[in-house]
């Protein structure tokens, strides 16, 4: 085989027209639209689906949560899918919000992050099986998760044992962001302290979060995964209902002591953690989704279904043998 | 109450004195049980003498697994009830047994907005039963005002489908009247060791950039109504409902279990033994004299028999010499 030799750079004596490429994509990519896939893990009354619902600006998910004696509590972590349909200036996306109620509400715990964790490597092992199959359609539909949103409890002291566990489970998996939920309860010095504890323990217990280091990101990119990383976990408010702030209507929360802007830089982080999620690194999760956690998730399917299929084959083999000894010289023993 | 819902700085709110400082940071990782820590206090306000003791629950929630969350606070309960017991029963003066005795048991409720968690009511039901339980709804700056009441119906409608007995409203023959204090329950609390300025005075509170919770303001929290059922209405409340309910029903079960008399009289007592006595004696006579009546015959069968062999030698003699003649 020849080797393919190094390309030359050449200078162009005119326009040629191919740069228009990123538009020919462009369209073909609003034709198809896009799916984003996002989970929420978290425990009741942390404001997970309102947050949900101020990210994307429309009430897509309701809150699950008990709110009367009558409903019975939930014995383990259900999950439950929403799927909708939003639109912005032409540009199609499916979102797909994934619900985890019952998510350490138990007494006992233990086990609580099964469901979610199989719900997980279900999707990813549906996508390896679509991809798998001789007659595979052009464009396989994408369940597979790209964001978790982990929810964390304003308490002000340390990670729980269980959000610990579940962290680490969950950041082999998938993409994890964690969050710190109602954080409208921390002043300014505790919310630092909290941030700088937990950030301790998560480096302690090495547990990885999105984004991850890379070697194709170039200086600005890095520079903002940086920033990200700095501000991780987000400390956010959501809200769904708006107040009135210098004649303007805002998203917020009216106490007796002053409102909190949830779009306000210094009330609360949700500005960053939307631009984040949908303005920055929508692409980047999608794509880390398929590159890192489904290939490592692939490669171990694929080894074991190898092993699996070679014990089979030595195993046929060894049942095929005892049948040549049989036709001894003696001819054919029956 | 689980672990960051601010108890140790709110009784040290309530006391207006830094009683305990908060230990930073508190990993309730580390916690595998939960602990009981009791600290002793004696505080003076006026020429009143108020012995104070504040016990801990840190690591009560904390684990995966809380199904045995709730024993050691059972425990530390009995064994107080058991002290008391005791020293009750002794035989020397009972002038001033130490009450260690648990008066008041502040439940601290996570603002979720939700109903109860499923923990929250199994340790009210278990807790009522045996303390006065005061529930409390922690960090309430987190909640805005309809979202309180809301909130507040929520769980009183969750406290009466599970028939949890909750100080005042469950004892209404123990206690004078505290309606108005009533409505506010359960209490929203909020809490501060930190003193911000508001009007040029300094006074407890928190300060955010959207606007200063003041601890003291009836408007923000219900703090001064908690601390008024505390400290000022129903402080003698809690200790007589402690005394003759609680108190009383743990004593009842216990000596209802154990299988002892009604009567602990002395006289009483040495009644029971006489007869008990008395009839042993009774018994032990009748063996004797049986033993002796035994004996009694025994002998005289045996005379019997030995003068009835003579008889008959005399008689085969006399044959012998009647014969012979």
């Amino acid at each position: 085989m020849a080797a393919i030799a190094e390309p030359q750079k050449m200078n162009l004596n005119g326009y040629v027209g191919f740069d228009s490429i990123t538009r020919q994509i462009e369209k073909k990519l609003l034709k198809r639209g896009f799916q984003f896939n996002v989970i929420v893990v978290g425990q009741t009354g942390l404001g997970k689906s309102t947050l949900i619902n101020t990210i994307f600006a429309a009430h897509l998910i309701d809150s699950k949560g008990r709110t009367s004696s009558e409903e019975p509590f939930r014995q383990t972590t259900e999950i439950q899918t929403v799927s909708h349909l939003i639109e912005e200036n032409g540009i199609r996306l499916r979102l797909n919000i994934v619900d985890t109620p019952g998510y350490g509400d138990q007494v006992n715990n233990e086990n609580c992050w099964e469901p979610i964790i199989k719900y997980i490597k279900d999707q990813h092992s549906a996508y390896l099986r679509k991809e798998l199959t001789a007659m595979r359609e052009r464009y396989i539909q994408d369940t597979r998760i790209h964001c978790c949103l982990f929810f964390i409890s304003p308490t002000g002291h340390a990670l729980k044992p269980i959000d610990i566990v579940v962290l680490k489970k969950l950041s082999e998996v998938v993409n994890v962001v964690p969050v710190i939920a109602k954080s409208d309860s921390l002043t300014m010095e505790e919310r630092v302290a909290f941030k700088q504890r937990i950030k301790s323990e998560l480096a302690f217990h090495n547990i990885k979060l999105y984004p991850y280091d890379s070697d194709e990101l170039d200086d600005n990119e890095r520079a903002l995964n940086e920033r990200i990383k700095q501000m991780i976990p987000f400390a956010i408010v959501g809200s769904e209902k708006n107040v009135v702030i210098d004649g303007k209507s805002v998203r917020g929360r009216r106490n007796r002591w002053g409102v909190i802007n949830v779009e306000n830089e210094d009330h609360c982080e949700f500005v960053h953690l939307r631009d984040f999620l949908t303005r920055t690194h929508l692409q980047d999760l999608i794509e880390t989704t398929a590159q890192i956690h489904y290939e490592a998730f692939r490669s171990k399917q694929l080894l074991a279904l190898k092993e699996t299929s070679s014990k089979q084959h030595e195993q046929q083999q060894q049942q095929s043998q005892p049948v040549q000894p049989q036709v001894g010289p003696g001819g054919p023993v029956i | 109450g689980e672990s960051g819902l601010g108890k140790t700085t709110f009784m040290n709110t309530l006391f207006n004195t830094p009683l305990k400082e908060e230990i930073h940071p508190k990993n309730p990782q580390s916690t595998q049980t939960v602990e009981i820590s009791p600290v002793h206090y004696e505080l003076v306000e006026d020429g009143v003498t108020l012995n104070l003791t504040v016990v801990d629950t840190p690591g009560f929630g904390d684990q995966l697994n809380r199904e045995h969350n709730l024993d050691p606070i059972v425990e530390y309960i009995d064994n107080q009830f058991e002290a008391y017991h005791a020293a009750e029963r002794s035989s020397e003066f009972r002038r001033a047994i130490p009450d260690t005795r648990i008066h008041a048991l502040l439940y601290f409720i996570a603002p979720t907005g939700h109903a109860l968690k499923e923990l929250d009511i199994k340790a009210l039901q278990v807790l009522s039963a045996k303390i006065n339980v005061i529930p409390v709804i922690a960090k309430a700056d987190t909640l805005t005002h309809e979202e309180k009441s809301a909130f507040k119906k929520t769980i009183l409608r969750d406290i009466e489908a599970n028939a949890i007995r909750i100080f005042p409203t469950a004892y209404p023959d123990d206690r004078e009247s505290v309606e108005e204090l009533e409505k506010y329950i359960p209490f929203t609390v909020i809490g501060s060791d930190q003193f911000v300025d508001v009007d040029g005075k300094k006074v407890r509170g928190r300060s955010y950039r959207w606007g200063v919770v003041e601890v003291e303001n009836e408007q923000h929290c219900d703090f001064i109504h908690l601390r008024e059922l505390l400290m000022t209405h129903a402080l003698h409340d809690l200790l007589e409902t402690s005394h003759t309910v609680h108190y009383h029903n743990y004593r009842a079960q216990k000596l209802r279990s154990s299988g002892r008399p009604e009567s602990i009289l002395a006289c009483d007592d040495s009644y029971e033994h006489r007869i008990e006595r008395s009839k042993q004696n009774m018994a032990e006579e009748m063996i004797k004299k049986e033993e002796e009546m035994r004996q009694n015959f025994v002998l005289k069968v045996r005379e019997k028999e030995a003068s009835l062999r003579e008889r008959e030698e005399q008689v085969v003699y006399c044959k012998f010499f009647s014969a012979n003649k």
